[in-house]
């Protein structure tokens, strides 16, 4: 009887979760053009989203931007947390509390202050004036505490004892470090570039201020149709995000499993 | 805060702060001096701090500097130094003593506040039906809450201007039994706006505290029904308690966040309500007044960090593990 | 040690280490200390060539510190540690003719039990072919050849162990360093891979020194044993050795079970000493070596199946107390007995070697007979 009772109110927050997501594949499929009422399934405006060059240049750029930022944020973080775990350096337990600053401040305070600094070096200085470049630098910037928290959590949790196993048979510190090390904290190192995809496909508002004029990605696009009346093409493009996200998590879920087949975890 | 140390002294090598201890520090058996870890430090951790320093840490002092500064001509700043803009933003304008600033921080705060609340109602039955879960389909009931987050925020608050729009089904279900007002659509309303909230924070919020749920020792809560207490009580005193930290690192993460979100207000408000996020975007984009939209985002972060600066106080040394 | 040498060594039994061998390990006069506690104070030891030698001591008291700056894994404050002859203060770790079984094995999870075992000679670039040959043989002596391909995750408690043993010999260490390796194992298996070790020294002849803080373990194990207790050596001695003439009250009690006499005073005279004890006049021959006694008091130690329970009309005879007994706890081979003499409570123990013999009961009075050879007189 209880049982029951969570059962159903977990089930309905599901629907809640879910209920978005429903809605705008369904009304992807919807003929109607103001979006809001069912006139029939029709697969049009999938086809005209295919033709849309604005939208296919906002998805070449959302994809890039998220390629190369996470590429870069991966490494940069990655190397912060092998740093902050081995070896000491005045004022570190600062920097580790700093880690959470771009995780922690609103989006907008982190999106101005970019755009101000932007501003400021590009009228001094003549560089990094707004487009993709200052947009992947932005995204670099709050991508670098996500990968270093999830990584220095791995190598936090990894067995002292065996890097000085591996010490105690030959291995030298730069051995040990390629040998056991990394392919150890691997995990740890692809579940952080996943998150800063997340964070970057997520992005909007750092994004918007720090793109300048007519460098779209799918969130800018999608906020400007919205502003301006729905079109339903934008159904169709977030049925289609809708989808890859789950194919995504799917296809990440197979993986593990894959992995942990093969590749058994100790446990403890 | 720090894992090196804390292994370190599993070891019983010490602490590796003070000088001599630092010169007999081990690591991989090499002896490193202090030259030696600031060097190694220098190469690792050195690009990552350059890269944060420069594009983090200069910019918001670069916005607590012109914040200070005058309104410029065409959305510049220029001298000479004044607090008018704080001033302004607390409500003492140029026209005398007037609430509407000081309400826009109110109206972000308690949005926060409520969507923290209204996400931590829905957040602890989610958490404790995945919990009771075989293990098996406790992974897929997680990866089912985790997925709308891989889903753009700005498509699901859009979708739900569909979902509560005049014509929607719900909506009209609703005017037909008598309980809305007819023709006028759960959206735009406060309501629509605290749904779309809720929606878009509510995993945030359940996942630390399902990782706290699953540490639970149910042993304390069948000593606490043994003992005579009831549903509440048991509650109250066997597992909040042990939840505590998981629930304090997820408000944290829907709060700062919520406080500051604007786009869900202004797509499911109708656009009228000015929040704290909207009102710097307007000094920026529309209004050009920098030193008064950089006064507002300085104190945006000054009471975000607060915010974790008590959290990570009252979590203690182990907030690393509960944040993420 | 070249490839034949070791392939002989594992096929011939080596004989014990004889006392006179050369020294494989010499520290002299380590200290260690962390945050203000000191881990080792003032350690000094000599383990021979092919020696099992055990670090025995309740945790906490310095002896894996010790095990770990043989490793060259912790550098110790002041001293100096030899192996086989050579000063390896500045050598680091992996340039170190020793190798580490670890506690909690440390085997690595990304590598199969195999590639593990090749580890070591992958570091030191052996030719492939050899390190197939040395892998496949020493996989065969610890008897997990058929395991080389499976992971660690996939290996049983037992298992791990051999592979943390078969990893470090492999490399045909000079000495092997042995951390409690088999704390992590339940009773049974416990007893069987410490024949196993004990047969697999022999074979090699290599130094092992083996860190536990089980008892019977080192017991049953080591050629010698050093007790420790508090970043301090207690005594140095075989099991015998330790177990009949502790030295020390730590030792005396930390090895199986003791009574403790506090004695006053105490004289020497021809060939033997005369102790006043709480249970009175007591009598210890052949004279103890050690230095006369200082005046202030020293104390005595009878192991419990050392005393003897007499019935009470044996007389008055040399050394026996008469004394009541408060507790009987028969336990199978031997019959333990809890016994008051005055204040003092006496432990004894007696093997029920013979069916049907009651032995005492609860509340009797019986004498108890502390012979004057099982008393020992012990230095702190």
């Amino acid at each position: 009887m209880r049982r029951g009772w969570w059962h159903i109110l977990a089930t309905a927050l599901y629907l809640f979760l879910y209920a978005p997501m429903v809605v705008v594949v369904v009304y992807s499929f919807n003929a109607a053009h103001d979006g809001f009422i069912w006139r029939g399934f029709s697969t049009a405006w999938y086809r005209t989203l295919f033709a849309d060059p604005a939208v296919s240049l906002a998805v070449r750029n959302t994809v890039a931007l998220a390629v190369l930022s996470t590429a870069v944020s991966t490494c940069l973080g990655t190397m912060l947390a092998v740093g902050l775990t081995r070896y000491w350096f005045p004022g570190k337990r600062l920097v580790a509390w700093l880690i959470y600053v771009p995780v922690v401040i609103p989006d907008i305070v982190m999106a101005v202050a970019l755009f101000l600094f932007y501003s400021m070096v590009s009228r001094w200085l003549g560089l990094l004036r707004l487009g993709l470049g200052t947009m992947t630098i932005a995204h670099i910037t709050f991508q670098i505490p996500f990968v270093t928290i999830v990584v220095r959590a791995r190598l936090a949790g990894l067995d002292p004892a065996l890097e000085e196993a591996a010490h105690d048979l030959g291995a030298t510190p730069w051995q040990t470090f390629w040998r056991v090390t990394f392919p150890l904290a691997l995990p740890g190192v692809l579940a952080g570039a996943m998150l800063a995809v997340t964070v970057s496909l997520d992005d909007f508002i750092i994004s918007f201020f720090s793109a300048g004029a007519g460098n779209l990605t799918v969130p800018i696009l999608i906020y400007s149709q919205v502003k301006r009346g729905v079109t339903p093409e934008i159904n169709a493009l977030s049925a289609l995000i809708v989808a890859a996200s789950i194919a995504g998590t799917i296809g990440v879920t197979c993986l593990q499993r894959a992995r942990r087949a093969k590749d058994p975890e100790p446990q403890g | 805060m720090d894992e090196g140390e804390e292994s370190s002294k599993m070891h019983g090598k010490g602490d590796l702060r003070s000088e001599a201890h630092l010169a007999r520090h081990i690591r991989h058996g090499e002896r490193l001096t202090r030259a030696d870890h600031l060097w190694r430090s220098a190469l690792l951790s050195g690009p990552a701090m350059l890269w944060t320093t420069l594009f983090l840490l200069v910019p918001l002092v670069a916005i607590g500097v012109i914040s200070l500064l005058s309104k410029g001509i065409y959305g510049w700043f220029s001298p000479p130094f004044t607090l008018y803009s704080y001033l302004r933003f607390l409500g003492f304008g140029l026209l005398g003593f007037d609430l509407l600033y000081p309400m826009v921080i109110v109206r972000s705060i308690v949005l926060g506040a409520a969507t923290t609340l209204l996400c931590v109602l829905a957040a602890f039955p989610l958490a404790f039906f995945i919990s009771g879960l075989p293990s098996r389909r406790k992974h897929l009931a997680l990866t089912l809450v985790v997925i709308p987050l891989w889903t753009n925020m700005m498509i699901r608050t859009y979708a739900w201007q569909i979902l509560l729009g005049p014509q929607s089904g719900l909506s009209r279900l609703l005017v037909a039994a008598g309980l809305w007002p007819a023709g006028a659509g759960l959206y735009p309303s406060t309501m629509a706006v605290y749904v779309g909230m809720v929606c878009d924070f509510l995993p945030f919020l359940v996942l630390p505290l399902y990782a706290s749920v699953e540490k639970l020792d149910w042993i304390q809560v069948e000593a606490a029904r043994d003992l005579g207490a009831d549903a509440l009580q048991t509650f109250r005193h066997a597992i909040l308690p042990q939840v505590v930290p998981g629930l304090a690192a997820g408000c944290l993460l829907v709060f700062i966040p919520a406080s500051g979100q604007f786009v869900i207000p202004d797509l499911l408000g109708g656009g009228k309500t000015v929040m704290v996020g909207n009102l710097i975007q307007q000094q920026f984009l529309q209004s050009r007044d920098w030193p008064f939209g950089a006064a507002i985002a300085f104190v945006a972060m000054a009471l975000s960090m607060a915010g974790i600066w008590v959290y990570a106080r009252a979590a203690g040394a182990r907030a690393d593990q509960v944040i993420l | 040690m070249p490839m034949t040498e070791m392939a002989v060594a594992a096929r011939a039994p080596v004989p014990a280490p004889s006392s006179e061998g050369a020294l494989s390990v010499e520290v002299t006069d380590l200290f260690r200390r962390f945050d203000g506690t000191l881990a080792l104070q003032g350690v000094s030891l000599a383990i021979r060539d092919g020696e099992f030698f055990s670090l025995l001591g309740p945790s906490g008291c310095g002896k894996t510190t010790l095990l770990r700056i043989l490793a060259g894994l912790e550098r110790p404050d002041t001293g100096v540690v030899r192996i086989a002859g050579r000063d390896v203060r500045d050598l680091p770790a992996h340039r170190r003719p020793v190798n580490t079984v670890f506690q909690s094995y440390a085997l690595f999870p990304h590598l199969t039990v195999r590639h593990n075992v090749a580890f070591g000679l992958r570091m030191k670039r052996v030719p492939a072919a050899e390190i197939e040959a040395r892998v496949r043989r020493v996989l065969d002596l610890v008897r997990i050849a058929p395991l080389a391909d499976r992971k660690p995750a996939q290996l049983s408690g037992g298992q791990k162990q051999r592979v943390a043993v078969a990893r470090a010999l492999v490399n045909e260490p000079q000495v092997l360093l042995l951390d409690e390796p088999l704390s992590a194992l339940d009773l049974q298996l416990r007893r069987e891979l410490r024949v196993e070790l004990r047969t697999l020294q022999r074979r090699l002849g290599i130094t092992f020194v083996f860190v536990t803080h089980d008892q019977d373990e080192a017991l049953a194990l080591s050629d010698r044993i050093a007790v420790m207790c508090a970043g301090r050596i207690e005594q140095v001695a075989t099991a015998e050795g330790l177990y009949e003439r502790p030295r020390t009250r730590f030792v005396a009690e930390f090895l199986g079970s003791c009574n403790l006499l506090e004695t006053a005073v105490c004289q020497p005279r021809n060939g033997e000493w005369l102790v006043h004890s709480p249970l009175g006049e007591l009598r210890i021959r052949p004279a103890p070596t050690a230095a006369t006694p200082a005046s202030a008091g020293i104390a005595l130690a009878i192991r419990p199946e050392r005393v003897r329970l007499l019935a009470p009309a044996s007389g008055d005879a040399e050394n026996c107390v008469p004394a009541r007994v408060e507790q009987r706890m028969y336990s199978g081979a031997e019959t333990q007995y809890l016994l008051r003499a005055g204040d003092q409570m006496i432990k004894a123990c007696a093997l029920n070697a013979r069916a049907g013999d009651p032995g005492f009961r609860a509340g009797q009075e019986v004498i108890v007979h502390l012979p004057a050879d099982a008393l020992i007189v012990l230095e702190r």
